[in-house]
C-alpha cells in the first residue's frame, strides 16, 4: 500500500453544471428507451474551455479541464509546475468527436477527417489538455485498466509521490460515453435492463501523506486467483473516485474506512483516515 | 534508489517477424522493411506503404492484431526468463498501447450490427495477457500515446522498487495498420507519402526526410529485481538503470524547438540511475523523421552532451522497422539490447545526406562500442510526453544471443 494525503478534490457531482437529459431509443428498434444525461454542451464550451478549445477536442477532455482547475490552482500555490503531474483514468477516449470523423473518413474520403482527430479522440488527450491548460510539467500518465482505471490514476499518482519523482499529483478518471457511437460499442442491445449512462469525472489532488489532511493508503489493481470474464457494461473508472471521495465525506473526522472495490475480478483496496 | 532492476526476457513481433533474432538481424542488415500494403491501397487512402508484421508468423489467436502480438512476445519472454511457477503467479504485468483495437473499432462502425469488440474499451490489453498467462499479480494497461512503451518499462521500475511486484512483464503492443488512423496522422501531415519508393521513405535526420512510416508490432521484457533474478541464478540480459518523463505543457503535437523538454526527461532519467553523464556511450532517438522532432531530439542532444564536449554514438532504428506507436520505443529497446550486448551501435537506413541544420552525427556504420555499456532510449508523444530510460547492457558473453 502505498500512502499520499488528499489535499483537495473534485468532482462532477459537486459541480453545478446544467445537464441535458435525453431518452435516447434504441439504435435496433427494439422499442426501448436508454436515458442518457450529459453535461450540456454549449456550456461546456462557453464556460469551461471556450469556443476555440471546444472544436478542437471532445467532451471528456473538457470536463477533465473543468474539474482539474481547482486542483491545479491549488497544487501550484505549494509547488512549482515541475514537480506537479497528472494521472487520469480512461477507458473509452472520445467518441463524441472521432465518430462523426469516422463516417466522413468512410462517406467522403480521408480528406475530409479533421485535423485533431489524432489529438482528441486517444485517451490521454485529457492529461495533454490539462498538463497544456495549467502549465503542468511533472510526469503524467494515462491508464485504461477496465472498470478500475481512476483508482489505478490514483494509485500511480501517490506511487510517483512515494518515489520522489512528484511533489503534487492530480489523479482520477474521467468519462464522457454518451455518444451513440459509444453506447452501442459499449452496451449494444438488447441488455437486461437500460441503465442510464451519464458523464462521470472526479479527481484529487494528492501531496505527501501528513497531519491535518486526509490520508488515503492505496494498493495497486490487483488480479484475483477467481477470474470472471471481463464485461464492457462495467466500463467507467470515473465511478469508483466518485465513491471514494462520497466515503472521504461521510467519514469522521478521526474515522478510518476501509474498502476493497472490484470489477471484473480485479480489486483496488484502499484505506482513508480523517 | 538502490534496489536494481534486471531484464531476465524479452519477447519480440515486428516487421522482421517473431523473435528476437528475426528482429535484430533485421537492424543489423540495415535495410527499410517498409513495404506497400495492399489492404491500404484498397482503403484509398494518401499513404498506402507500412512497415506491416509478416502476414505468415505464427502468432496466438486472439480478436485484435495488437492483443495477439502482445500475447506472443509475452509468450517467448516468459518462455527466456525461464520462471518458475511461484514467480510467474505472482508476476505483474503493465503494458502500453497507443490505439489498442483501433482496426476492432473501425470494423464495428462498418457493421453496427457485428458483436461488439471487446478492444472497444482500451483496458483489454493487460487483462488478455494476465488471464493468457495466469499472471495474478498487479495489471495495468498504460495508454500514453507514442511513449506508452517506455512508460511501462518505467512504471515497471517503480513498482519494482516500491515491493509491489518483484517480477514484472512489462511491454508494448500496437496495430494501427488501419484507415481511420493512418488517415488522422495524414491529415496533420507527418507521414512520409513516398509511395513510390516505399524502403526509402523513412529518412530520419536525412535533409530529405517527410515524416515516418506506420509499423506494428510488439515487445515484451521480463523484469524483476536484481535480488531476485539473482537468487533465482536466472541469466540477466541487461539492466533498467532509471527513467524520467516530462510533460512539456507547451502543445499537443508541438515540440519546444530548443529540445528543453526532451534534454529534462534525459537529465530525469540520469538522475534516477545515479550515473553521470559522462557515462552514456549510445543515444538510441526516437528520431521519426518529421523535420520538427528530429530537429528537437538533436537539440536535445547538443544541449545536453555536446555542449559539454561529449560525443555519445547515436542512432534511430524507424527507418527499418517504421513507426509502431506505443510500442514502437520497446521494440527500440529490444533493439538496443541487442547492441549493447553485441558491442556494436548500428546505423540508421536511407541516411543519403544528413540534414546540414543538425548538429547530431548518427553513426555511418556498425560500430563497435565497449562491453557493459551505458545507453540512453529517447520517445516523445502526443500531449507533450517525453520519456527516457538508462540502460546497461550484460558483460555476460551468453547474453549477445538473446
Amino acid at each position: 500500500m502505498i500512502d499520499a494525503g488528499i489535499y483537495s478534490v473534485s468532482s462532477i457531482d459537486s459541480m453545478d453544471w446544467p445537464y441535458d437529459e435525453i431518452g435516447q431509443p434504441c439504435w435496433c428498434g427494439c422499442g426501448r428507451t436508454r436515458l442518457v444525461r450529459e453535461v450540456r454542451d454549449g456550456f461546456l464550451a462557453t464556460n469551461v474551455v471556450g469556443r476555440r478549445l471546444w472544436q478542437r477536442i471532445d467532451r471528456f477532455s473538457a470536463i477533465a479541464l473543468g474539474l482539474t482547475d481547482s486542483l491545479a490552482r491549488r497544487a501550484k500555490e505549494s509547488a512549482p509546475p515541475e514537480e506537479i503531474g497528472v494521472f487520469v483514468g480512461n477507458e473509452i477516449g472520445g467518441w463524441t468527436y472521432a465518430a462523426p470523423q469516422l463516417a466522413n473518413l468512410k462517406n467522403r474520403g480521408w480528406r475530409h477527417v479533421g485535423t485533431f482527430l489524432a489529438t482528441a479522440w486517444f485517451p490521454a488527450a485529457a492529461q495533454g489538455e490539462i498538463s497544456i491548460r495549467y502549465g503542468l510539467k511533472g510526469l503524467s500518465k494515462t491508464f485504461s485498466t477496465i472498470g478500475l482505471s481512476g483508482l489505478e490514476a490514483v494509485y500511480f499518482g501517490a506511487l510517483a509521490i512515494s518515489v520522489g519523482r512528484l511533489r503534487f499529483a492530480i489523479a482520477g478518471a474521467v468519462e464522457a460515453p454518451t455518444s451513440d457511437f459509444a453506447l452501442r460499442g459499449m452496451f449494444g442491445c438488447p441488455q437486461p435492463t437500460f441503465q442510464p449512462v451519464s458523464d462521470s469525472g472526479a479527481f484529487l489532488l494528492l501531496g505527501s501523506a501528513r497531519p491535518g489532511v486526509p490520508r488515503l493508503s492505496i494498493g495497486p489493481v490487483v488480479v484475483g486467483s477467481e477470474r470472471q470474464r471481463s464485461s464492457v457494461s462495467e466500463v467507467g473508472g470515473a465511478r469508483q473516485v466518485c465513491r471514494l471521495l462520497q466515503r472521504l465525506h461521510e467519514l469522521p473526522v478521526g474515522g478510518c474506512h476501509r474498502e476493497s472495490a472490484r470489477s471484473n475480478g480485479r480489486t483496488v483496496t484502499y484505506i482513508l483516515e480523517k | 534508489m538502490s534496489l536494481r532492476v534486471v531484464v531476465t526476457g524479452v519477447g519480440v513481433v515486428s516487421p522482421a517477424g517473431r523473435g528476437f533474432a528475426r528482429h535484430f538481424n533485421a537492424l543489423r542488415a540495415g535495410r527499410s522493411l517498409v513495404r506497400r500494403v495492399s489492404a491500404l491501397q484498397h482503403a484509398h487512402l494518401g499513404v498506402n506503404i507500412a512497415a506491416e508484421v509478416p502476414r505468415t508468423t505464427k502468432l496466438p489467436r486472439s480478436g485484435d492484431s495488437h492483443v495477439s502480438y502482445a500475447l506472443a512476445a509475452v509468450q517467448d519472454a516468459l518462455l527466456q526468463a525461464a520462471l518458475p511457477s511461484r514467480n510467474k503467479r505472482d508476476a505483474a504485468v503493465i503494458f502500453g498501447t497507443a490505439i489498442a483495437g483501433s482496426e476492432n473499432m473501425e470494423t464495428f462502425f462498418d457493421n453496427l450490427g457485428a458483436p461488439i469488440p471487446e478492444s472497444f474499451v482500451f483496458g483489454t490489453l493487460a487483462e488478455h495477457i494476465s488471464s493468457h498467462f495466469g499472471l495474478f499479480g498487479p495489471i495495468s494497461t498504460l495508454s500514453t500515446g507514442c511513449t506508452a512503451g517506455l512508460d511501462s518499462i518505467g512504471t515497471a521500475l517503480d513498482v519494482i522498487r516500491s515491493n509491489a511486484a518483484h517480477v514484472v512483464i512489462a511491454g508494448a503492443a500496437d496495430a494501427p495498420l488501419t484507415p481511420i488512423v493512418i488517415a488522422a496522422f495524414d491529415r496533420i501531415g507527418v507521414l512520409a507519402r513516398n509511395n513510390s519508393k516505399p524502403d526509402g521513405a523513412s529518412q530520419p535526420l536525412d535533409e530529405n526526410r517527410s515524416g515516418f512510416v506506420i509499423g506494428e508490432g510488439a515487445a515484451a521484457f521480463v523484469l524483476e529485481s536484481e535480488d531476485h533474478a539473482c537468487a533465482r541464478n536466472a541469466n540477466i540480459l541487461g539492466t533498467v538503470l532509471g527513467y524520467g518523463s516530462v510533460s512539456s505543457a507547451y502543445h499537443m503535437t508541438g515540440m519546444r524547438d530548443d529540445g528543453r523538454d526532451i534534454a529534462n526527461a534525459i537529465s530525469k532519467s540520469l538522475m534516477d540511475a545515479c550515473v553521470p553523464l559522462t557515462s552514456v556511450t549510445l543515444v538510441d532517438m526516437h528520431g521519426t523523421g518529421t523535420r520538427m522532432n528530429d530537429h528537437c531530439e538533436a537539440k536535445a542532444i547538443e544541449r545536453l552532451f555536446y555542449k559539454e564536449g561529449l560525443r555519445p554514438f547515436v542512432t534511430v532504428q524507424k527507418s527499418i522497422m517504421g513507426h509502431a506507436l506505443g510500442a514502437s520505443n520497446t521494440l527500440e529497446v529490444a533493439g538496443l539490447l541487442g547492441m549493447l550486448n553485441n558491442g556494436v551501435c548500428l546505423p540508421p537506413a536511407n541516411m543519403t545526406r544528413k540534414d546540414p541544420r543538425i548538429h547530431v552525427e548518427p553513426v555511418a556504420e556498425p560500430t563497435q562500442i565497449p562491453s557493459a555499456s551505458i545507453a540512453a532510449k529517447i520517445s516523445s508523444g502526443f500531449s507533450g510526453i517525453h520519456s527516457a530510460l538508462i540502460l546497461q547492457g550484460s558483460a555476460d558473453d551468453r547474453c549477445r544471443h538473446i
